[in-house]
């Protein structure tokens, strides 16, 4: 799969609230946990209804997910819920047209074609899926966006 | 003392309306509300950075008039789009930056003196001047003064001595 060449954005700091899942969850429980959120979303204080974030992580403990809303400012945290707060960053941003069956070819693409070559290192051990209003569920035209922070080389 | 951390931002073209002058009187305020009610407008808008961005441009002669270009913009990702012509854009250079976060406007004239005074004072940094005298304001997610949130950050580019 080729990809096209992303834009570099940078991206002020920002805290994203919502519900993680861990290790093989992920997998399984994916649709699941953004149904979830949809149900709770209006227990988030100070939430972004308008702007979804699903944040992979990568630790010791292994692969961590958060499928949660912005949030402007703290508040208290429903019970479940997770919170991750985002230094600012430049990021490397690649659209993802389509069915989300496809995002895995996506993210190994961006992975293993584009970053070895583009002069970037990644700068920390996360990245996210953006899900703003170019996002229409079941519909070929909708786009999500993958958020990878970067360096220079 | 505050706490100020040296970032590396990259090069981003912002576009938005330009005021010159001193900002005695609440120009700059009053410029952010003009762009607010027309930054759709701006073509190429950068809507995932979710970033405004304040460009001060000083005056040759600012230490004796204190008079500035102030641009309240935003993020563009193609640089060479026309825009409508009462807009102008900046592009901030790739580089370092000496970062103070600012926790309310209130703080602002503080802050500014407070990011200054460590860089002239800095056995590692001093002021890079290379693409003119500039710093910028940078608001994010985290100033939604509607929600009670105010904090901002200032970045003025430094360079190792």
């Amino acid at each position: 799969m080729t990809i096209t060449e992303p834009r570099i954005v940078y991206k002020p700091a920002f805290r994203v609230a919502g519900i993680p899942l861990n290790g093989e969850e992920i997998a399984n429980s994916l649709d699941m946990v953004w149904e979830i959120l949809a149900d709770r979303y209006c227990e988030i204080p100070h939430a972004d209804p308008d702007q979804g974030f699903g944040v992979h992580t990568f630790n010791e403990q292994g692969h961590h997910y958060l499928a949660g809303l912005a949030v402007h400012k703290d508040g208290r945290l429903p019970d479940g819920m997770a919170e991750f707060a985002f230094d600012p960053h430049a990021y490397a941003v690649f659209p993802h047209r389509g069915d989300l069956g496809d995002l895995t070819d996506t993210i190994t693409a961006i992975f293993d074609n584009w970053l070895p070559q583009s002069g970037y290192r990644t700068a920390d051990e996360f990245y996210f899926e953006y899900y703003d209003d170019h996002f229409q569920p079941d519909s070929p035209d909708s786009v999500i966006f993958i958020f990878v922070p970067v360096v220079e080389e | 003392m505050p706490k100020i951390d040296i970032k590396s931002h990259p090069e981003v073209t912002v576009v938005g309306l330009k005021y010159h002058g001193k900002n005695e009187a609440g120009e700059i305020p009053q410029l952010w509300q003009k762009i607010n009610q027309y930054w759709d407008k701006i073509q190429s808008l950068d809507e995932a950075a979710h970033a405004g961005y304040g460009v001060s441009i000083m005056d040759e002669d600012f230490e004796q008039t204190m008079v500035f270009d102030y641009i309240a913009g935003f993020p563009v990702f193609d640089k060479n789009v026309q825009q409508p012509e009462d807009l102008v854009s900046f592009t901030i250079p790739k580089g370092d930056y000496a970062v103070i976060t600012v926790p309310n406007l209130e703080s602002i004239s503080q802050a500014y003196d407070a990011v200054y005074r460590w860089v002239a004072q800095s056995e590692e940094y001093v002021l890079n001047l290379a693409e003119g005298n500039f710093n910028f304001e940078l608001y994010g997610e985290e100033f939604m003064p509607a929600e009670g949130s105010e904090k901002f950050y200032i970045y003025v580019p430094v360079k190792e001595k």
